[in-house]
């Protein structure tokens, strides 16, 4: 999108007054403060799942018991999930909006400065909590981040921390977006209409509605299998006449629209980084827009294609099935797109364009596998097996992961002044995408030829594809640590940032702020032709 | 600040705090709904 402005460069802005040291990040309002804590929790929490997926990988390097007893196994399989998911990738993108919503609309800051700094200091304790669960009697939650009953009924007090961490990061996320909505209906700078937005900030409003939509029935959901273990309630227990599919129809509920809570606001930082690499205008703005929407009614409409096992009726498994298949429609529209913007266009490949690229083409991977998986037919014989782990895994690690690289690398910059090593980068994108196909691809055919997930033995047949597996996991996991060696070095020592690195990025933050941006920006509101 | 400033940024804050309301009612009504359904389930 290309967006014309005049009106003054910024104000009084340098005059940060605040205070210094922890007191500073525990009290703060200021949305750049708040979105750099998220963006460092969320790294904090990406490696500790990290750790638990190399656990889970190094069980697996060769057939046979080796190193965790099964149900340890189990445990580090869920708390893995869980604490990507709501520890990692979620907070990640929050952050990326604290930083970028109110920048990006000629914001002075949040709507609610002190509600945000309350919507991250839930999440560190939710954390501690699922942490913590690994080391009380009977352990971790050991179901699966999916939580299925009855066996989360029959678990230790491990699943009542999970239920609470659930509850304290619902409220956080439900709050966050009520704010972030409020930001984006009430605070655009004058001229600044809906559909003068940057795409990210799109995305950002779509997600945020899914958000307090789906985060209540998880809230819901678990509360349910809380009281069925403590309360003498019989939701889901069939000992008592009740029903575990209600639950899965109910964690699906959330549970499909929380991939495109992932998703969508990674598809918003892609569209930002591939338009100012290729240096031309978004190609279909609107049709961008409309896809997203799209997207987001759709995931509520197809909950049901992760339950085609559990007899569900043939009416329903086919009406899921063309629905589940419809979203290829809207997600196949934001791929053009996103190739026609690079049609022609003077393109360079800096180490953000390389991880939208990489994007690109793994997410279409991703995508692809799971309209396999939307087939019934093909979905009972695939179904829990390692194809569903290669193909979520290419839509949250290469689709949700490689987008958030992508947007650090892009907006570093302007968030510390500095550059970082742009060999480096270069670096961490090649290792991340070799070492990720080499842990993640083979896995497809694992799953092909009947290799269940969540299983901490395998039969010999499968040894080789295993070996190569975890050969890349461990690769992929050291090569994080090449990524976070960049950005230490960046803020440490890295090059002066010039106002400008990117000719082509041209939203209100790179055409009105100077870089680094300014502790308080658009105190007074540009004007936006 | 002016006096002008301080009435619109009151205004503003205002008009938040009735957006925030509104959504926050939404997710209550949804979640009331959702619990008395199930309820009539268990």
């Amino acid at each position: 999108m290309s967006t014309a402005v005049h009106g003054h460069t910024h104000g009084h802005d340098d005059h940060a007054h605040h205070p210094t040291g922890l007191r500073r990040f525990l009290t703060t309002t200021n949305h750049k403060d708040i979105g750099t804590m998220y963006l460092w929790f969320a790294f904090a929490m990406f490696l500790t799942g990290g750790v638990m997926a190399l656990i889970i990988r190094a069980e697996l390097f060769q057939p046979g018991l080796q190193i965790t007893h099964p149900d340890f196994f189990n445990q580090m399989i869920s708390l893995h999930g869980l604490i990507m998911v709501f520890g990692a990738i979620m907070p990640a993108f929050v952050g990326f909006a604290n930083w970028q919503i109110p920048m990006m609309i000629g914001a002075p800051d949040m709507a609610f400065p002190r509600l945000n700094n309350w919507s991250f200091w839930l999440l560190p304790p939710a954390a501690s909590l699922l942490v913590v669960s690994l080391f009380v009697p009977g352990g971790a939650v050991a179901a699966g981040w999916t939580l299925y009953p009855p066996l989360t009924v029959q678990m230790g007090m491990g699943m009542d921390l999970a239920i609470f961490a659930l509850h304290i990061l619902g409220m956080s996320s439900i709050l966050g977006s009520i704010n972030i909505i409020t930001t984006i209906l009430n605070m655009r700078a004058p001229g600044m209409t809906l559909m003068k937005m940057p795409l990210f900030v799109w995305t950002w409003l779509i997600t945020a509605y899914l958000l307090v939509a789906v985060m209540p029935v998880l809230a819901g959901a678990v509360t349910m299998v809380l009281t069925d273990r403590h309360f003498g309630t019989h939701f889901f227990n069939p000992a008592g006449g009740g029903d575990p599919v209600l639950f899965q129809h109910v964690f699906w509920f959330f549970g499909h629209p929380e991939v495109y809570i992932i998703a969508i606001p990674a598809f918003g930082v892609i569209s930002q980084v591939i338009p100012a690499f290729s240096r031309k205008p978004l190609f279909g703005y609107t049709s961008m827009v409309y896809a997203t929407a799209s997207i987001a009614i759709l995931s509520f409409l197809v909950w049901a294609h992760h339950m085609y096992t559990t007899g569900i009726p043939l009416e329903a498994q086919l009406y899921f099935m063309y629905a589940t298949s419809l979203i290829a429609v809207p997600t196949g529209v934001k791929v053009f797109n996103w190739v026609a913007t690079m049609w022609k266009g003077s393109l360079s490949f800096e180490t953000p364009m390389l991880f939208a690229i990489g994007f690109l083409f793994l997410f279409t991977i991703g995508g692809f596998t799971g309209l396999v998986l939307a087939i019934t037919p093909v979905d009972i014989q695939l179904h829990d097996t390692y194809y569903v782990v290669a193909h979520f895994h290419y839509v949250m690690v290469a689709g949700a992961l490689f987008s958030a690289f992508a947007g650090i690398y892009f907006w570093l910059p302007k968030w510390i002044g500095r550059m970082y090593d742009e060999k480096l980068g270069k670096w961490h994108f090649w290792l991340s995408f070799i070492t990720f196909n080499l842990a993640f691809f083979v896995q497809h055919f694992l799953g092909l030829a009947g290799m269940p997930r969540r299983i901490p033995d395998y039969a010999l047949q499968f040894a080789d594809f295993n070996m190569v597996s975890s050969i890349g996991a461990f690769g992929f996991g050291l090569s994080q640590l090449l990524f976070l060696y960049i950005i230490v070095k960046a803020i440490r020592s890295g090059e002066k940032a010039p106002a400008r690195p990117w000719e082509g990025a041209d939203t209100l933050e790179w055409t009105h702020l100077p870089t680094p941006a300014p502790y308080h920006s658009f105190e007074t509101p540009p004007l936006v032709k | 600040m002016t006096a002008r400033s301080t009435a619109m940024n009151k205004e503003r804050e205002r008009k938040n705090v009735r957006t925030a309301l509104s959504i926050g009612l939404v997710v209550l009504v949804s979640l009331a709904y959702f619990v008395y359904n199930v309820w009539q389930f268990r």
